[in-house]
Formats: structure tokens, C-alpha cells, sequence
């Protein structure tokens, strides 16, 4: 279902000649006084894969646990030259129970793709909210904020495949025979900002392209420039 | 929502391999059985499906649906080392909260139990043959060959509707999808058919009965016949083998076996503790025929035990037909004359009372429950009925 929408975002984002699409409530942050607003990095939902000649994607263990690395690296250098303080999410940190961070992480999910769903394809726009972006994980977020003593938390979730030979041949013999474009390795992902107070998504913003490469460190920075050089500060 | 659509896809190849165009992918392929201690690399194709499993496998450590029960845990790892004596160091057993009929094996070991299948077996033997089954799909590699089967249609199916592709491939599940649907994996009758086999000589070479494995499967039968929506929604169905054969097979290699022990007190012992529980969540299912058929076998081998009986009087309560009041009556008043009968009975009892105006003998069944269980949550309740004298 996910992987519907984020692909025929992709197709029409490429069509439209941009990569990203951002919603947001605010350009500034809050910040406790004085202070530089503090953002937590939740765990980033990474995964990488091979594009097979059939179009399966085949998760790649090595390159996820590469990309987990580089992205975590170039997120925090996008950040040194941004006005915020950076911190990451530490499951053992006191104060948060466990499974209440669980939970939140995985209520993330689910609040980031009904984004993607009703807020990015017009067709599934939800005539409750018409033209406005509310969506919230609920007060039980500042649980995060105490725990943590944060303004923000950042959460991204990222998709990445590549082209295989065998997809390659596919994709060459499909447009060579009958005209058809078959899709090869794309980039799609999104980051969101939640604001600790209200738990409200304040800020979010979709990536998806055909090209990128979170296997590099350079690609890594490309990316997470693209994903976050908008974020409020 | 899209891996079936992607399923019938796959179906309408297979039937296009049968006809000479992929004859490699009917052919199963064999893996490489597992050896202990293994870990693929992470740079192959089922490093990359090990790697989602294990992913799943954090949530499932976490889930809110796991028996957390510190002595049950060690119960089902002690039954994986007795029937896996090699490999049990590789397997992990999660015991989840879920009425159903059923487990899963997960190719990096990751087991999981529904807590309605511990409800269902009569004895130790039955768990064990179950578990057996699910020790043969990891030591054979099923999911690996599974997954790399449905790449390889996946393949040879894009050669053959090329012209479909955009709109097929666009909606193509990812493999996480299509290995994981509701936590389930679905394999092939033969990887059913090995894997029963391999489950039976685990349990003869444990010392448990074999004949236990081909009783599971009567007593699922027995259940599926009683249940007017014969529409099962066990994914079980949907892949193993048809079930009165699979019955037959095991039956007919059992006999052939033969020897072992049901170990029935000990597993008496450890689900008496959560069986209370474990009743509760199936009539929530309001199944109620399969519930009966359930509990008339369970009093079969305990008749005088309260607790079975009470709950048999909860199914007629809930299900309220006609006559079911003065069914659930009697069946209440039996239980409280049997043993190891809870209090809620008296309870039950007391309602029913109310219902038929006889006040005086409402109250004292009231008075009776709060007296066994004065800490009741809902003692206020019950303390209202007996003011306002019922």
C-alpha cells in the first residue's frame, strides 16, 4: 500500500520535475528561552534493495546497515550549520518507559503514510480537513519531551532501490518493444517534525526521486540535504 | 491490500510455468539445511531477508500481545531443546496472546506461539508436534526457498506480461509484504508435507507420542465441522495440505513409529495456571459451537473440573439463544458442585437469578461471590444489587 502511494508520488513528482514537496506550520521553532531549539533523532526506518528483473525489491542487509550509518552522519553535519541542537534518541534514556517510545515510533508510522496518502494525492484528500495539514501524535508525546528535556523530535523513514542488471535488460526491452516505461531503482522517503508539546506534526517534507545513493557518504549528505535543508529553525 | 492482487499474479504464472515457458521455477529448490550457529551474510539475498525478520522480531519481543510468563517461556524453550537438541540454541519462541490455532516460523529462528493452540492441546505430546512442524520449516530453509521461488516467477512472469508490467509492477507488494502478511508465513503443501514429516521423527526421537501430531489435526477437524461459518480464517488453511489427508499421512506414519509419552500431567500443570485467561479470549470470538466442541474435549479428559464447566455455562449465556438461560443455569449450578470452580460462577449464577425473580437465592449467590473474591473490581456493583435487595 505504502510502497502504491510512495511510487505513484514518485512517478508524478518526476513528471513534475521536483523532488521534494514540503507542509509545514511554522518557520521558526520554539525554544526555551535563550536557548537553541533541541530536536531528537528518532531511530531512522532505513532499507535498502535490489530491484530484481521481475521489479521485486530484495532487501540488502549490508547496504541498510552502510546507509544507517552514513545517513545518521550526514543528518547530524546538515545540522551543525542550522540553529538547532541536535541529540539522539536513546532507548535507555530514564524517565520515557520503553514501550511508550515503541509505541510513538510506531504511531509515526502510521500518522507519516496517512500523510502521504491524504495530504500528497489530491484523490484521497479528506474533506474534514480540506486544504489544511493537521496530524498529530497526541499529548502522550511530551512523554519524549521530558525524557529527553526536548523541544522537537525528527523522525525519517526512508526507501531506497536500485536497478539490477537484470531489471536493466527489463526496463531496455520494455521500452524498446512496446513503449512502456517499467520503473527502476527510486529514492523515496520523508521526514517529519513533531513538536513535544502538542505532539502535532509541524513540519514535513517527502522525497522522491530516481536517482541518489545512500551507499556513499556523499550521496548521504545529498540526501539528507534534500530532505532537511527546509526545516524550520 | 496488494499482496493478494500480486498473488493471483503469481498464480496465473505458475499455471503459464506448467506449461513448458518456466519449468525452473516449478521445480523447487532445495537449500542447504541449517547448521547451528548460522548467520548469512549480509551482502546475499537472505542476509537481506534476515535482516527484515529480525526487524519484525524487535516489535515482537515488544508486542503488547506477548505471555511474558517467566515459567511458560521457559516451558516452550525446554520443549524446542528437547526436540531440537542441535539447533535449539538458534530458535526463540515467543508465546503470543492470540486465540487462535496456530504458529509461525521465521527463517533466523524466530518462533512464534498462539496462545489458542496451547488452549487446544490435550497434552505436551500435541504442543510438541506442532512445534515439531515448525523446528522442520527452519531447519529446511522454507522461507529462503520460498522467497527466492517467488523472485524467480516474479522474473520469469515479467517476460510473459510485459505488457502488463507498468500496472502490475507498480503495484507490486515488497517482499517484507509478501512474507509477512498478518505476521504469517505461508509456504508450499510440499514444504507442509517435509516439514510434517520432520516434526514427527523430532517428537519419536524425543520420547514424545507421535500419534500425537495426527490427533492435532482430528481435533481441528472435529472444530471446523461444528462451525456453522465454515469459512476458517486460520491462514492455514489457505496453504496446508488438505487436512483430513495430512491427518491420514501422519496417522498412517505414526503407527509405523509408534511408542513415546503424552506427558498429560505436566502439561496439565503448567496450563492450568493461564487457562482461565486463554478460555476468556476464545469466547470472545463468539465461536460458540467450535468453543463447545473445544471445551467438550477438554472435560473429556478432566470431567469434574469446575472451571471447564463454567465456562461451558458462559457459552450459553453468551450465546443466548432459546433455552441457553436455563442451560447456563444448570451448568453454573454443576460447575459450583464440581471442583476448582472460580467465583465469577457464582456470580453468573446470581445474574440469572435476578433475571428469573428469584431474589432471595440472587442475593445469597451475590453474597457468596463477594465473600470469595472481596477484592472484586466490580464489587460495587454487585454490593448496589444486594442494597437495593436485587
Amino acid at each position: 500500500m505504502v510502497r502504491r502511494i510512495v511510487v505513484a508520488i514518485g512517478l508524478m513528482l518526476a513528471l513534475a520535475a521536483c523532488n521534494t514537496r514540503t507542509h509545514q506550520l511554522t518557520t521558526t521553532l520554539n525554544r526555551t528561552d535563550g536557548e537553541q531549539p533541541k530536536i531528537i533523532l528518532m531511530p531512522l526506518d532505513v532499507e535498502l534493495s535490489l530491484l530484481s528483473a521481475g521489479g521485486l525489491p530484495e532487501p540488502r542487509a549490508d547496504w541498510t546497515e552502510t546507509a544507517n550509518k552514513l545517513l545518521l552522519e550526514a543528518i547530524r553535519t546538515e545540522n551543525q550549520s542550522r540553529n538547532v541542537r541536535l541529540a539522539i534518541f536513546d532507548d535507555n534514556d530514564a524517565g520515557v518507559e520503553k514501550d511508550l517510545s515503541n509505541q510513538l515510533i510506531k504511531l509515526h508510522g502510521a500518522v507519516g503514510r496517512s500523510i502521504l496518502l491524504h495530504q500528497y494525492t489530491p484523490e484521497n484528500g479528506l474533506p474534514t480537513k480540506a486544504d489544511r495539514f493537521e496530524w498529530s501524535l497526541g499529548p502522550e508525546a511530551r512523554a519524549l519531551k521530558e525524557s529527553h528535556k526536548a523541544d522537537y523530535a525528527l523522525f525519517v523513514w526512508m526507501r531506497d532501490s536500485y536497478t539490477s542488471g537484470g531489471r536493466a535488460v527489463m526496463m531496455f526491452l520494455a521500452a524498446a518493444a512496446f513503449g512502456v516505461a517499467l520503473p527502476g531503482g527510486q529514492q523515496v522517503g520523508f521526514a517529519s517534525l513533531v513538536d513535544l508539546e502538542t505532539g502535532n506534526v509541524v513540519w514535513f517534507n517527502l522525497l522522491a526521486r530516481g536517482n541518489g545513493d545512500l551507499r556513499n557518504a556523499e550521496g548521504a549528505q545529498n540526501t539528507a540535504q534534500a530532505l532537511l535543508s527546509q526545516l524550520p529553525q | 491490500m496488494i499482496a493478494p492482487h500480486r498473488r493471483s499474479v503469481l498464480g496465473g504464472l505458475c499455471s503459464c510455468g506448467l506449461l513448458g515457458l518456466g519449468g525452473c521455477v516449478t521445480n523447487m529448490a532445495n537449500e542447504a539445511p541449517m547448521t547451528a550457529g548460522y548467520r548469512p551474510q549480509s551482502d546475499t539475498d537472505e542476509g537481506g531477508l534476515w535482516y527484515i525478520v529480525d526487524r519484525v522480531e524487535r516489535n515482537v519481543e515488544r508486542s503488547r500481545y506477548r505471555v511474558r510468563d517467566p515459567d511458560w517461556n521457559t516451558y516452550l524453550t525446554d520443549i524446542v531443546r528437547r526436540l531440537s537438541p542441535d539447533l535449539h540454541a538458534d530458535m526463540r519462541v515467543y508465546l503470543l496472546r492470540a486465540p487462535y490455532f496456530n504458529a509461525s516460523m521465521a527463517p533466523n529462528g524466530m518462533m512464534q506461539v498462539n496462545s489458542g493452540l496451547l488452549l487446544r492441546a490435550k497434552d505436551e505430546a500435541q504442543l510438541a508436534a506442532v512445534i515439531g512442524h515448525e523446528i522442520g520449516h527452519y531447519t529446511q530453509k522454507h522461507g529462503l526457498a520460498r522467497m527466492r521461488d517467488a523472485k524467480a516467477r516474479a522474473d520469469v512472469g515479467i517476460f510473459l506480461s510485459m505488457g502488463l508490467a507498468l500496472a502490475g509492477v507498480g503495484a507490486a507488494g515488497d517482499l517484507a509484504n509478501l512474507l509477512l502478511i498478518a505476521g504469517q508465513y505461508s509456504y508450499s503443501r510440499e514444504h507442509e508435507r517435509e516439514a510434517d514429516e520432520i516434526g514427527l521423527q523430532r517428537m519419536a526421537a524425543a520420547g514424545y507420542r507421535p500419534m500425537a501430531a495426527s490427533e492435532v489435526w482430528q481435533q481441528l477437524i472435529e472444530e471446523d465441522e461444528a462451525d456453522p461459518n465454515r469459512q476458517s480464517p486460520s491462514v492455514l488453511f489457505a496453504t496446508h495440505p488438505a487436512q483430513q489427508e495430512r491427518m491420514e499421512t501422519l496417522k498412517g506414519r505414526a503407527q509405523q513409529i509408534s511408542g513415546g509419552d503424552r506427558h498429560a500431567d505436566r502439561y496439565r500443570t503448567h496450563i492450568s495456571k493461564i487457562r482461565a485467561l486463554l478460555l476468556e479470549d476464545e469466547l470472545r470470538l463468539r465461536q460458540y459451537d467450535r468453543s463447545l466442541v473445544l471445551l467438550r474435549r477438554l472435560q473429556a479428559e478432566t470431567p469434574e473440573d469446575g472451571e471447564l464447566i463454567y465456562f461451558e455455562g458462559e457459552v450459553y449465556r453468551l450465546r443466548d439463544g432459546d433455552g441457553d438461560r436455563r442451560l447456563a443455569r444448570e451448568t453454573y449450578e454443576k460447575a459450583l458442585a464440581a471442583g476448582g470452580c472460580p467465583p465469577e460462577a457464582w456470580r453468573a449464577l446470581g445474574q440469572i437469578q435476578r433475571k428469573d425473580s428469584q431474589h432471595d437465592a440472587a442475593r445469597g449467590s451475590f453474597r457468596r461471590y463477594l465473600e470469595l473474591k472481596p477484592e472484586a473490581d466490580d464489587r460495587m456493583i454487585i454490593k448496589s444489587y444486594l442494597e437495593r435487595s436485587v
